[in-house]
């Protein structure tokens, strides 16, 4: 295992590697932001009152009492947009590259990277013209 | 550095087991968003940083929310009705394939040049603008084969959903 | 970092190493928190008092001057509020939901160039970092409305998936031209790709689309008004948070309100030139007047914000869906197509008009398109 010595003049000791130093560092940012909201919640503990009650504790319906559970069977309906994003998420993956290396690109490859869009257009204008894409 | 691997690759362990031991669908998709962040965090760790943000994107952006809804579809999501949990009878099969499947990674990972072969590694340039160029010359007919299969995918959801939709 | 680093060994060599290295680290990110959560709480107000000015009323205007105060006092108050856990609820969800909802609006800060010179992190892949960490606020979303086994907030949830999920699309595609007029994923580099007199890609024919692509669907990707559906409080009362009080219920908002900023944070760096600006490269003060500019673009798109939300009336759900599938989608395709005209042409001149001619042509295509559907006469059936 590695030993952390504080010898050289990396933020992270025992990294020399300014990639990783970026990563660790974004590392740290995120314990920071989930400690961050987590802080006052333990200070809730401390100054809040706590008085529940079974009627304050009831699951909130404008004052009617809930019937049923309310974890439910949902509607196919969501299920296609998920699909439909999936599939357009994936398509992001190869055209955001190819943007990055668009300056330096010849027309044939602009033209290539066309026709996979244009393919993906097809399945949208599909998905459009059989009303998948209506929310009914 | 070994100290951030065995972190992560215990996270990512944990989020794997929980993923299937649970009972609860939500909590079991909860817990693989755990793992997908566990595995994103690996890629950044293998100074893959395009595929890491790839990985949470795709993964715990599109593919989460896809089994979140796939989940939302059905009922007993809870898992209180129906007596064995998500692991079911035949759990031991399942180890059996994953073993097998990972032990047969490893060798062939072992085995191939692979890595001695990749022509980009991390350059200040970028790995991203190689992929790009990459992708539209070297290797620009698996990307069309690739569109293709993405479009049939597409099709193929919105057929298959709106038969759903027709049934109900 | 590193820079800090040496200035803390510089002029403070007594402090142990470890605690200088652990400064290093966690002074750039207090900076930027703070700073941004100070602007999270002027904005409360800002709006508060916007939407007051917008509805002819005064807004918040009892705690200190012109009530200035009013966040402290909110923020005082709910963290002396009571915690209500409905009995029904998953608690651990319940509890992780808030948490999750703030770190992603915070996380995104983590590559934003708010001056010249400061940005915490200049990752390679910047921005598309931001985006996908961005995603990560849905599933907060969803666990909250989940756990809360409510049916409000589990519609709530639902509707706020699907509508984030759908105006992802069109943003990430919307970014696209930016990238192929950049050549670099990373946040400083894309600013500095916008120096020159009216570099600001804004100032493009597909920038200004994408700009405007980009921004309807930050808004719809926080949940603002006009796209709040999953909070729309006469259909479903609060949404995925009806079931959280006191300090959970201000880190939903928190939350939100970050987001706005910070997604308002990539906008200015993607669009209107980040922290560039007449005088963003003096020697001494540059970082400073950089950082005006920021903040006062940053300014801009907020008050964009609060003005949609004082003036346009909640959209409908189909309407919601459509607008990004049908409309937003397939405009920011053809905006790809425009800004490689843009990059081909042999004349500047040409490849301007050419691109906007196109653009326009689409925009009013799509518009003709998405608004020729009539709709059924509407039928009354009397029951005697």
């Amino acid at each position: 295992m590695d030993v952390c010595g504080v010898s050289n003049f990396n933020v992270f000791p025992c990294v020399n590697d300014p990639y990783l130093t970026q990563y660790l560092f974004v590392a740290v940012f995120v314990l920071v932001a989930v400690l961050f909201p987590l802080v006052p919640l333990a200070l809730v503990r401390v100054l809040a009152p706590r008085k529940p009650s079974p009627t304050k504790n009831a699951t909130y319906e404008c004052g009617l009492v809930s019937k049923g559970d309310s974890w439910i069977q949902f509607r196919a309906g969501y299920y296609l947009y998920a699909l439909v994003y999936v599939i357009f998420a994936v398509e992001t993956i190869f055209l955001y590259p190819w943007a990055v290396a668009f300056g330096g690109l010849s027309f044939g490859a602009f033209v290539a990277m066309m026709v996979f869009v244009l393919l993906l257009v097809e399945g949208l204008v599909y998905a459009w013209a059989k009303g998948a894409l209506d929310w009914k | 550095m070994t100290i951030v691997f065995l972190t992560l690759s215990a996270i990512t362990v944990l989020g794997a087991l929980l993923a299937v031991t649970l009972r609860n669908l939500v909590h079991c998709l909860l817990a693989l968003v755990l793992f997908f962040m566990g595995i994103a965090g690996h890629f950044f760790l293998l100074k893959a940083d395009f595929l890491g943000a790839v990985q949470i994107l795709i993964y715990i952006g599109a593919v989460a929310v896809l089994i979140l809804f796939a989940i939302m579809l059905t009922r007993n999501i809870s898992g209180t009705e129906g007596g064995r949990g998500s692991l079911g009878g035949a759990w031991w099969l399942g180890v059996g394939i994953a073993t097998t499947l990972a032990g047969a990674m490893c060798v062939f990972v072992r085995r191939s040049d692979l890595v001695s072969k990749l022509p980009y590694g991390a350059t200040e340039e970028g790995v991203v603008k190689e992929i790009g160029k990459l992708l539209v010359t070297d290797w620009v007919v698996p990307l069309e084969i690739m569109a293709v299969l993405l479009t049939a995918a597409l099709i193929g959801a919105v057929v298959i959903a709106l038969e759903e939709e027709k049934k109900r | 970092m590193d820079a800090i680093y040496k200035l803390i060994q510089h002029y403070a060599p007594k402090i142990p190493d470890l605690l200088a290295l652990a400064l290093a680290v966690l002074l750039p990110i207090a900076i930027v928190m703070g700073v941004f959560l100070t602007v999270f709480a002027l904005l409360t107000w800002v709006e508060r008092k916007a939407l007051g000015r917008i509805q002819n009323r005064r807004g918040p205007n009892r705690v200190g001057p012109v009530g200035l105060f009013q966040p402290v006092a909110d923020g005082l108050k709910l963290l002396t509020k009571e915690d209500i856990v409905p009995a029904a609820a998953d608690k651990v969800v319940h509890f992780l939901a808030p948490v999750l909802t703030v770190v992603p609006a915070f996380m995104v800060l983590a590559v934003v160039p708010v001056a010249k010179g400061f940005v915490p992190v200049d990752l390679n892949i910047g921005v598309l970092f931001a985006l996908a960490v961005s995603t990560g606020s849905v599933l907060a979303l969803f666990m909250a409305g989940w756990a809360s086994r409510n049916k409000f907030s589990l519609l709530g949830a639902m509707r706020s998936v699907a509508q984030v999920v759908s105006y992802e699309v069109p943003m990430v595609m919307a970014a696209v031209v930016i990238l192929m007029a950049a050549g670099t994923l990373s946040s400083v580099g894309i600013v500095e790709a916008q120096r020159g007199l009216a570099g600001w890609f804004v100032f493009k024919p597909w920038g200004l689309v994408a700009f405007v692509i980009f921004q309807l669907c930050a808004m719809a990707e926080v949940a603002r008004t006009p796209f709040d559906l999953p909070e729309a409080e006469s259909e479903i009362v609060a949404g995925y948070h009806t079931e959280y009080s006191g300090f959970k219920f201000a880190l939903f908002q928190m939350g939100e309100y970050v987001a706005a900023i910070t997604m308002g944070g990539i906008t200015v760096t993607m669009f209107l030139g980040g922290y560039l600006g007449p005088g963003s490269d003096l020697p001494k003060i540059g970082w400073l007047v950089s950082a005006g500019w920021f903040f006062a673009k940053l300014g801009i798109i907020v008050v964009i914000n609060i003005w949609a939300r004082g003036t346009w009336p909640r959209v409908r759900v189909d309407q919601l869906l459509g607008f990004a599938w049908k409309l937003l989608l397939p405009l920011a395709l053809v905006n790809i197509v425009a800004m490689a005209i843009w990059h081909f042409a042999s004349n500047k001149l040409v490849g301007w008009g050419a691109s906007a001619v196109v653009l326009a042509v689409a925009i009013v295509a799509l518009v003709k398109i998405n608004t020729g559907q009539t709709f059924e006469k509407r039928s009354y059936r009397f029951i005697s």
